[in-house]
Order: structure tokens, then C-alpha cells, then sequence
């Protein structure tokens, strides 16, 4: 077991549409500016969907060396793959020394959806070519990690979360968990969702993403391995129950487990346009928080790989102002959401 | 563990579900759920005897995604037999492969438009609703790490009570029979023809099946503080990965051998007072001689104990299976049985390494061992002993 509270980032990655710099995605994000290509969305029904705007992630797979059977890797295996090795080449992680003490967590909604339709509509129809031995695996929830893991060697735990908005920091708690335990040293964690099907919510734009921490625990800076460039509080997650007020809720959760008073919070980073809509609606938590960042701004609707891509935007915000503290908000505040503190990473002997 | 519910091939309840297991009893057969026409074998598990009318608190719940009823019902019926119902503060880890998605085939088969109503991409659903609908305010997550996500829903839980995160969490899994399997597996032609015959010489493949199995886990302070029954302990859980295969397992079962031994020294038990090995076991010839392998090298000293897979009664259930299979762990322990392996007629020589059990026998069974692989080349074991 280690220190339930001391959880550090020691590196990251990210692929979206404002690309793969945390720079990029923190301006795009700010600045509310958002690249849009016309596309046709992946469709389920009898018909192809018509072309609708969305935000493409902006990558270059070859950034990460050679990938095996890249031709059956799906957009969000892509994606995942991606971001993760970027965060572990951050990181310094070399698994070829200790396989088994690094892991992987990730949360997605959408990953294998397309693959899936594919090898259903194959069998039932012989109209689609989706059931083969090779593509057919793809339609799975855990593809992405299993790409990532089978990339990098890692022999650790491989997991997936299979859920919403929200999943994106549960996959964080639950590599946090991993840690906690002592299962890991080190966890390659965060989410990924592609472009899903059906028809897009109104006024949002659909996008794609992912975005991976390398989560250490009980480990600062000078005290071996990396420099920590910022630390993450623990994870706590919540699900709307009538009569209860879940912003609030969550947010006093998320600042009690990070053992933070909220005046010394300078920003919300939340994934979701209906956090600033609450706190809009709530004088007091307007006071209190004056910047709110909505990471769908600048990537579009990204699902699972929103809570990350929050905790990677407050990590470049931190840096950028100096601030000590923000809270970051995944998923929406009506249904079920989860959050946490992330704070700047402090010196050996600082703490 | 301080209650548990099935819904399974083999019955709805628990004393169902095992002397139908403990009879030898086969619960897979003709797939009524969709013209199985398509494909290499028209067999598979269906759950027997679920009345949603009598099994769900509310008639409109009907409308979910039949995985997510799944999930209710057994979250619902094992915080009753726990005594906790209408307690708030747990959580739900429930394991799964494919979600809610398999809700999409039955929409695309009854011509419904997939935009209406877009509850298949909710899988995130098969913690969220039970929790909504029992008013639990504990953490919800849905672990979805191929064919061990049972097991690993289960560990998951057990590191939420072990460090003190959550004082209980039902955990467990769910699954509703999905074509998109019988596709997947007839290209893989790993599709038994007629049942499924783990570690037999004449094996063919799985047979996908559905179901749901929840378990309560609670701290010891919790469960003495309320004098709570209790059935077993849940003493040790690991897992880890190949890196090897997106779908052959490792050649020496390097994730299964290395999680086995983790999750014992965790355990704080001997290797040797394991009185029943629950396998992995889904009759594909990839699988068994790997597994009777790894399972004869963790196990090598005197005392072998007994093994079987209740995949031939039970057929594939995915990410339900690890923990229907736990539930298995846990009866043996409490029953001093052991279930067989009814269509098990001529062991493969490969998996005689391990002593295989054909018909149910008794046994004293202080602890057991359950064993789950998975696409993706995940494997993860759990160790329980008597409470």
C-alpha cells in the first residue's frame, strides 16, 4: 500500500483535433476554436448517415514506431495507441525490465461499436466482410488497451472501463486503485472515443480523441524516476440520485479527497458544456469559479477520452499561470460525473 | 462475501443453479433468442427461467437493454439475500464483453430506428441503472476487459474494500447472448457443434451463452457490525497481461501462471490448501492444453486439486462467466463439492496433467482458485477461502 493521496503525473499524451501538443489543446480549448471536417459518421442502420462536421484528431501513428498488424488497428485502437506511447516515451517507462509493474486502464464508449455492427451485420446479412479472425477481435471494448499493451510489452494489468463522459476519470481512480494496491508501479491510463454513430446532438459537434497520463504513486520529484509534472488527487465518481444537488456533491467529494479548502481552487476544467451551465446557475459557485474551461470546445464531443484530456488541459494551465490547484469535472453533472484535483508537482521535501 | 444471485442457463436461483451444476445437468441448447441459421452451430445458453415481472422492481425496466435487467435483477437479489436492501452507501462493479450492444441487434432485427432509442451505447448503464434504481450511492463502474472482466470486477471490488475506498460493493457480471458472437466465432471456426466439451480430446469450440452473477462484498468491520452471514472470503485477487496475442493465449500461459502465483502471495495461503481449481475451460483447442499446462506447474506438489470448467453446463457467458464461476468457488467451499464436467467423455492426454473431474464429487474445499482468460491476452485469478 502506499500514500492513498500522493498519485503524480509523470508523463502524457494526447491526439485530438486541436493535435498532440497539450499547448494546442489548452489554446484551443481557451480560445474556443475548433477545426471542422465534413465527414459521414459510422452509421448502424440500413442507409449511410450524410456528412456532418466533426473534429478529426490531428496524429501521426508513425510518431510511435512500428505497429503490428497496423492495418487491422481501428481508429480508436489508433488513437489509444497513440497517445499512450507518447505518454510512456514521456515517462521513461521501459516495461522490458519490469513487464508485470506497469499497467494499462482505459475508458471508452464507442471503441469496437463499428467493428461490432460490422461482424453482426457479416453473419446476419453476408453483406459486410466485418467476421474474419482478424478484424473480428477489434469489436471488443478492450482493443485499444490491448493494442497498447501488446506495443509496449507491458505484462501488468490490462483494463478497460466501458462507459460514458464520466468513465474518462474513472479509469484514473481505477488506476489509482492499481497503484494504491501496490499492482503497479507505473499505469498508462486515460480514454479514447472515436466518431460514434447515429445522428449528432444538436448545436454539439462530434469529435474524436484520447488522452493518456503515466500515473505514478507516492513519488516526487529527486526521489527517482521522472519529474513529476503535476499530481492528481484521488479519483471520486457519483451518480444523480433525486433530491441531491450532484455538482456540489461532487465537487465537496473531490475537494475532501484531495484535502483542499475550494478558495484555494483557481479553475474548473470540466468535458462537459452543462458543468459551466451549473455553475452559471449557481451565484455562488460563479463567484468562487470566474474560469470555467469546457474541453469540448476545442475537441468536439470526445466521450470517454474527455476526462483525461481535462486533466492534461489543467496540467498546461497550471503551468501556464502559475495557479496551484485546479479541479477537474468528467461527464455530465445531471446523470453521473466524476472528479479531481490536479496540483502542481511539489519539489522533494516540499511536501 | 455476504450474498450472491445468479441468472444462468441453469436456473434463477442459487439452489437452482448448483443442483442443476452438481446433477450434471447441461444448460445450453437450441437458440430460440434469433435464427441461428447463419452460422456453424444452432446451440448455445439462454437464461432459464427469468420473469422480469417478478425478478425486476418495476415493469418499465423491461425496456432496458436485457443485460442491464440482468444487472438489476441479481444486484437487487444479492443485496436482499445480503440483508442490505434499502442500504445506499455501496457500489457496483459489474464485468461485461459486450455491453448493451447486443440491445442493437434486436433493434436492427425489428426494423426500429437506432436513432429513436440509443440505450445500446449506454453499457456504462449495467452499473449505472442498478445503482439508480436501488438508490446506491457507492462508486459504479463497468470493467470490460475481454472474458476475465468477471474476475476482474471482482478484484477491482475487493481493492475498493481491501483499501478502505468503499465499505461494500456488489460485484459480478453480466451478459446477454450476442449473434455477433456466433459470427465472430464461426469465422474463427472455434464454434462447438453441439455442446461444449472443455479439456476433451473431441473439444470443437464454445457455445456463447448469457447470463448474470452478483456478489456482495463487504468489509469484515461492516458485515461484523450488522452480524452479517457471511459465505466466503474473498483472500487474494491478480491479473495481468501476455503481450503476446490479440487473441492466441501466450504459449505457457504466462499471464495465467503469473497471476495465480500473485494472487496467493496476496493471499497469505499455501498453494497446497486449495481444494478446488474453478478453469478457465472453453473447450476451444487453443485454450485447454494451454491451461491444463499452466494450471499442472502452479499446482505441482502432492496434493493436486481437483479441476473443472462449467463451461459445458454453462456454455460461454463472457463476461458474466469469472463471476457465475465464483459463485461456483463459493458454493464449493460451503457444500464440500465439487461440480464435474458432464460432457467430458475422453480426456485430451495434453490435459491430464491436472486431475480433471468428470462427475461431481465431494470434497473438502478450504479454499478455491478460479482462473478467467481473455482476448487481448488479459488473464486474472481469485483466491477465496471458507469465511
Amino acid at each position: 500500500m502506499t500514500d492513498a493521496n500522493s498519485f503524480f503525473i509523470t508523463g502524457l499524451g494526447l491526439a485530438c483535433a486541436a493535435g498532440t501538443r497539450t499547448t494546442d489543446l489548452l489554446d484551443a480549448v481557451r480560445q474556443r476554436r475548433i477545426a471542422r471536417s465534413p465527414v459521414s459518421l459510422p452509421w448502424v442502420g440500413d442507409a449511410p448517415s450524410s456528412r456532418v462536421d466533426v473534429a478529426v484528431a490531428q496524429f501521426a501513428l508513425d510518431e510511435v514506431g512500428p505497429v503490428q498488424r497496423l492495418r487491422y488497428v481501428t481508429r480508436e485502437s489508433a488513437l489509444f495507441l497513440y497517445a499512450g506511447a507518447i505518454a510512456a516515451r514521456q515517462a521513461g517507462i521501459d516495461p522490458s525490465s519490469q513487464p508485470r509493474s506497469v499497467g494499462v486502464v482505459c475508458a471508452t464508449q464507442a471503441a469496437g461499436l463499428v467493428e461490432y455492427v460490422q461482424v453482426y451485420r457479416s453473419g446476419r446479412t453476408g453483406k459486410d466482410t466485418g467476421a474474419n479472425p482478424v478484424r473480428g477481435p477489434q469489436s471488443s471494448f478492450n482493443a485499444p488497451a490491448s493494442h497498447l499493451s501488446l506495443h509496449l510489452g507491458t505484462q501488468g494489468p490490462c483494463l478497460t472501463v466501458a462507459g460514458g463522459p464520466a468513465s474518462g476519470l474513472t479509469a484514473l481512480g481505477y488506476a489509482q486503485s492499481l497503484l494504491r494496491t501496490g499492482r503497479v508501479e507505473v499505469a498508462l491510463a486515460g480514454g479514447v472515443d472515436g466518431l460514434s454513430p447515429g445522428t449528432p446532438t444538436p448545436g454539439r459537434l462530434p469529435g474524436e480523441a484520447a488522452a493518456v497520463l503515466a500515473l505514478t504513486a507516492g513519488r516526487a520529484d529527486g526521489l527517482g524516476g521522472p519529474p513529476a509534472v503535476a499530481r492528481l488527487a484521488p479519483v471520486v465518481d457519483a451518480t444523480h440520485a433525486p433530491g441531491t444537488d450532484l455538482l456540489r456533491t461532487i465537487i465537496d467529494r473531490a475537494l475532501g479527497a484531495a484535502g483542499l479548502d475550494a478558495a484555494i481552487v483557481d479553475a474548473i476544467v470540466a468535458t462537459d458544456p452543462a458543468t459551466s451551465h451549473l455553475i452559471a446557475a449557481h451565484r455562488d459557485l460563479a463567484r468562487r469559479w470566474p474560469t470555467v474551461l469546457i474541453t469540448e470546445d476545442g475537441t468536439g464531443m470526445v466521450g470517454a477520452a474527455g476526462g483525461s484530456l481535462a486533466v492534461t488541459a489543467a496540467v498546461q494551465y497550471l503551468a501556464q499561470t502559475g495557479a496551484p490547484h485546479v479541479l477537474c469535472v468528467s461527464g455530465d453533472p445531471t446523470t453521473a460525473v466524476a472528479a479531481a484535483v490536479v496540483s502542481r508537482a511539489v519539489k522533494a521535501g516540499g511536501r | 462475501m455476504t450474498g450472491m444471485a445468479v441468472l444462468s442457463p441453469l436456473g434463477c436461483t442459487v439452489e437452482d443453479f448448483w443442483n442443476a451444476l452438481v446433477d450434471g445437468a447441461v444448460g445450453t441448447g437450441p437458440v430460440t433468442r434469433f435464427d441461428p441459421g447463419p452460422y456453424s452451430t444452432g446451440n448455445g445458453g439462454e437464461v432459464s427461467g427469468y420473469d422480469p415481472d417478478r425478478m425486476l422492481p418495476d415493469h418499465a425496466l423491461t425496456a432496458l437493454p436485457l443485460s442491464t435487467q440482468y444487472a438489476v435483477a441479481v444486484t437487487g437479489a444479492a443485496l436482499r439475500d445480503a440483508g442490505l436492501a434499502g442500504e445506499p452507501d455501496v457500489g457496483v462493479c459489474l464485468g461485461t464483453v459486450m455491453g448493451t450492444r447486443p440491445h442493437l441487434e434486436r433493434l436492427l432485427a425489428a426494423g426500429c430506428d437506432t436513432d429513436d432509442d440509443q440505450v445500446w451505447m449506454s453499457s456504462a448503464g449495467l452499473a449505472q441503472a442498478p445503482a439508480r434504481v436501488f438508490g446506491l450511492t457507492g462508486p459504479t463502474v463497468v470493467v470490460s476487459s475481454g472474458c476475465s472482466a468477471g474476475n476482474d470486477a471482482i478484484g477491482l471490488g475487493f481493492d475498493l474494500v481491501s483499501s478502505g475506498q468503499a465499505d461494500r460493493v456488489v460485484v459480478g457480471g453480466a451478459e446477454e447472448l450476442s449473434e455477433a458472437v456466433y459470427s465472430l466465432f464461426t469465422s474463427l471456426r472455434a464454434l462447438a457443434r453441439d455442446v461444449v466439451r472443455p479439456f476433451d480430446i473431441d473439444r470443437g469450440g464454445i457455445l456463447p451463452s448469457e447470463g448474470a452473477a452478483a456478489l456482495v462484498l463487504e468489509s469484515t468491520e461492516s458485515a461484523s457490525a450488522r452480524g452479517a452471514p457471511r459465505y466466503a472470503r474473498l483472500l487474494g485477487y491478480s491479473c495481468g497481461s501476455d503481450a503476446h496475442h490479440l487473441t492466441a493465449p501466450h504459449p505457457q500461459g504466462r499471464a495465467v501462471v503469473a497471476s495465480l502465483n500473485d494472487a496467493f502471495e496476496r493471499s497469505g495461503i499455501m498453494i497446497s490448501d486449495v481444494g478446488y481449481v474453478s478453469a478457465h475451460g472453453t473447450g476451444t483447442s487453443a485454450n485447454d492444453g494451454v491451461e491444463a499446462a499452466a494450471l499442472a506447474r502452479v499446482f505441482s506438489g502432492e496434493n493436486r486439486p481437483p479441476v473443472s470448467s462449467v463451461k459445458g453446463a454453462l456454455g460461454h457467458a463472457q463476461g458474466a462467466a469469472s463471476a457465475l464461476e465464483a459463485v461456483v468457488c463459493v458454493l464449493a467451499i460451503q457444500r464440500g463439492r465439487v461440480p464435474g464436467m458432464p460432457t467430458l467423455h475422453r480426456p485430451d492426454p495434453e490435459c491430464t496433467v491436472v486431475d480433471l473431474v468428470r462427475a461431481a464429487r465431494d470434497a473438502p474445499v478450504r479454499a478455491t482458485a478460479s482462473v478467467a482468460f481473455g482476448f487481448g491476452g488479459s488473464a486474472s485469478a481469485i483466491v477465496l477461502g471458507a469465511a
